[in-house]
């Protein structure tokens, strides 16, 4: 190997770019493809020979049908609403517990943090089906409350939520005390705005499961005016019935855009948080 | 300083409250139930010890999904930790449109897997399918790959490794970011470069004789050969350390970041 110096250099970097395009064409081939079908009308569909752009343009049509066949609106709006409302109460309960896990001292500590690595362990689905008779039992079956309520603790996000709470500094709470500031005060004002970064990490994490969550919606909500995005794609393509798949990734589409395109503007938090959670979870 | 006990046990209790009520208690509400002969619904129960796992045991379809689950796992595990460091080794390498691969290659993660399930159906649609069409353009035989028994669970764990390897990927450029830079420089003296910053910069290979010691060292940097103490020991290769930049001009070269 005599090549000079610069030639290496170029062949080095040519290869990396063959390996990494390649890679990430067939990453985002489903993407692609998704995009280009929900723009064919049905006949260009179903062809013979393979053609990557549609020759007519179906795009008005496959997404009108896609917004009137089901009610993908209300879908995605239930999406947000449920998982809005499940972050805000996951953050109301756990900043409290986390603070008093990392900063107090307290008879039984050792055994409640236990009992918190414990619950960490828990798969959703184990907890399905007393979860579900209880909520019979409330009346609460098929209403967005059922989504929403059990999901309000997260054990993940106190174990998290400890560990930054641990690095930040003793004298910085014990100022605030000196301040009279009472705990709670101390929770909401000064140990909360320390904490953004690891929250949004949280909130990454909470909002991307929740957002994408159809196995307890399904067991749940029956009523598909209630029904989130994944259980509304379902809906729909029970009612396509997989014939028509210029709608049906149309539906698609629309039901992916939301959460892409907030990864796509906020990329740079995004994946700080999923290494935050990763290296340090 | 000392918390007043009440207060703690406020700031505490909403979180323990609904820790018991939503994940503990349910789940030994589980464990014991699994000991009963209830039915979904019913009133009464009794109890039948270990029953219920003995049949669970028992059960073909069970023994058959367990193994599926196991294949699985490992398939995607495999898979997504292999082309995770892959990309994220590729990517590290150089500057070039670091953002837009990362970017690509994390997308998957961040889509609604149900949503894309749809759209992966069409892919591998028998007929109409991209994956077939393509196939066929190079002279392949198509495949049903979600109906062909053999082929189901491939084609599944391919599915999520493309979801799953956007992760590792960037757990990984994580990983290799917090490298210390005396580990780098270390290595830049053993003659790894910035183009294959995983690969470890490992021992001299040594293959000498004692007859003739310093005859077979290889290394990629100049190597002189040492009798190790003790008469019986094998001589050792030891690499001479040498500058980085007589380092570039080992076979792996490349500029360092």
């Amino acid at each position: 190997m005599m090549l000079t110096f610069s030639a290496r250099t170029f062949l080095f970097r040519a290869l990396r770019h063959l390996l990494l395009m390649a890679g990430a064409l067939v990453f985002l081939a489903p993407f692609i493809w998704m995009v280009l079908t929900s723009l064919k009308p049905v006949d260009e569909v179903f062809t013979r020979e393979l053609t990557l752009l549609p020759t007519r343009l179906a795009l008005v049509e496959n997404y009108t049908e896609a917004l009137t066949r089901v009610p993908l609106l209300r879908y995605l709006w239930n999406g947000l609403l449920v998982c809005t409302a499940i972050l805000v109460l996951q953050i109301v309960v756990l900043l409290p517990a986390a603070y008093a896990f990392a900063k107090l001292q307290f008879r039984g500590k050792t055994w409640a943090w236990r009992l918190v690595l414990l619950a960490l362990m828990i798969p959703h689905q184990a907890t399905a089906i007393p979860t579900y008779v209880m909520l019979h039992h409330l009346g609460m079956l098929n209403t967005l409350s059922a989504l929403i309520v059990p999901f309000s603790i997260s054990a993940f996000g106190i174990f998290l939520m400890r560990q930054f709470f641990r690095t930040v500094p003793d004298d910085l709470v014990h100022a605030a005390r000196l301040d009279g500031m009472s705990e709670f005060e101390l929770v909401w004002r000064v140990m909360l705005p320390t904490a953004v970064p690891a929250l949004f990490a949280f909130a990454i994490f909470s909002v991307v499961w929740h957002w994408n969550d159809y196995f307890w919606p399904l067991l749940v909500i029956s009523s598909p005016e209630l029904a989130t995005p994944p259980l509304g794609t379902m809906f729909f393509r029970n009612e396509e019935a997989g014939i028509n798949y210029g709608p049906l990734m149309a539906g698609t589409v629309l039901i992916t855009a939301p959460l892409l395109l907030l990864f796509i503007a906020a990329q740079k938090r995004f994946i700080e948080g999923v290494t935050l959670t990763g290296v340090k979870g | 300083m000392r918390v007043h006990p009440l207060n703690t046990l406020l700031l505490l209790s909403p979180a323990t409250v609904l820790l018991l009520v939503f994940l503990l208690g349910p789940v030994a509400v589980v464990a014991v139930l699994s000991l009963t002969d209830w039915q979904f619904g019913a009133a009464t129960l009794n109890w039948v010890g270990l029953a219920n796992y003995a049949e669970l045991w028992s059960d073909p379809v069970f023994r058959q999904s367990l193994a599926n689950t196991l294949l699985y796992l490992v398939l995607v595990t495999a898979g997504a930790v292999a082309i995770g460091l892959g990309t994220a080794l590729l990517i590290e390498s150089d500057t070039q449109l670091r953002g837009f691969y990362r970017t690509a290659f994390f997308m998957p993660v961040a889509s609604t897997l149900i949503a894309m399930a749809v759209v992966w159906q069409f892919l591998l649609h028998p007929s109409a399918g991209l994956v077939n069409h393509m196939l066929q353009w190079v002279g392949l035989q198509p495949q049903d790959w979600l109906n062909n028994r053999r082929l189901a669970l491939y084609s599944l764990a391919a599915i999520g490794v493309w979801q799953m390897a956007g992760l590792a990927m960037v757990l990984f450029l994580a990983g290799l970011k917090s490298i210390p830079q005396d580990v780098r420089d270390a290595a830049a003296l053993d003659g790894v470069t910035a183009a294959s910053p995983g690969r470890c910069s490992g021992q001299p290979r040594c293959s000498s004789s004692p007859s003739a010691p310093s005859a077979h060292c290889r290394c990629s940097t100049p190597c002189t050969c040492s009798r190790a103490a003790g008469p019986t020991s094998r001589p050792r290769c030891c690499c001479t350390p040498s500058t980085p930049k007589a380092s570039a001009s080992s076979a792996w070269a490349t500029p360092a970041p």
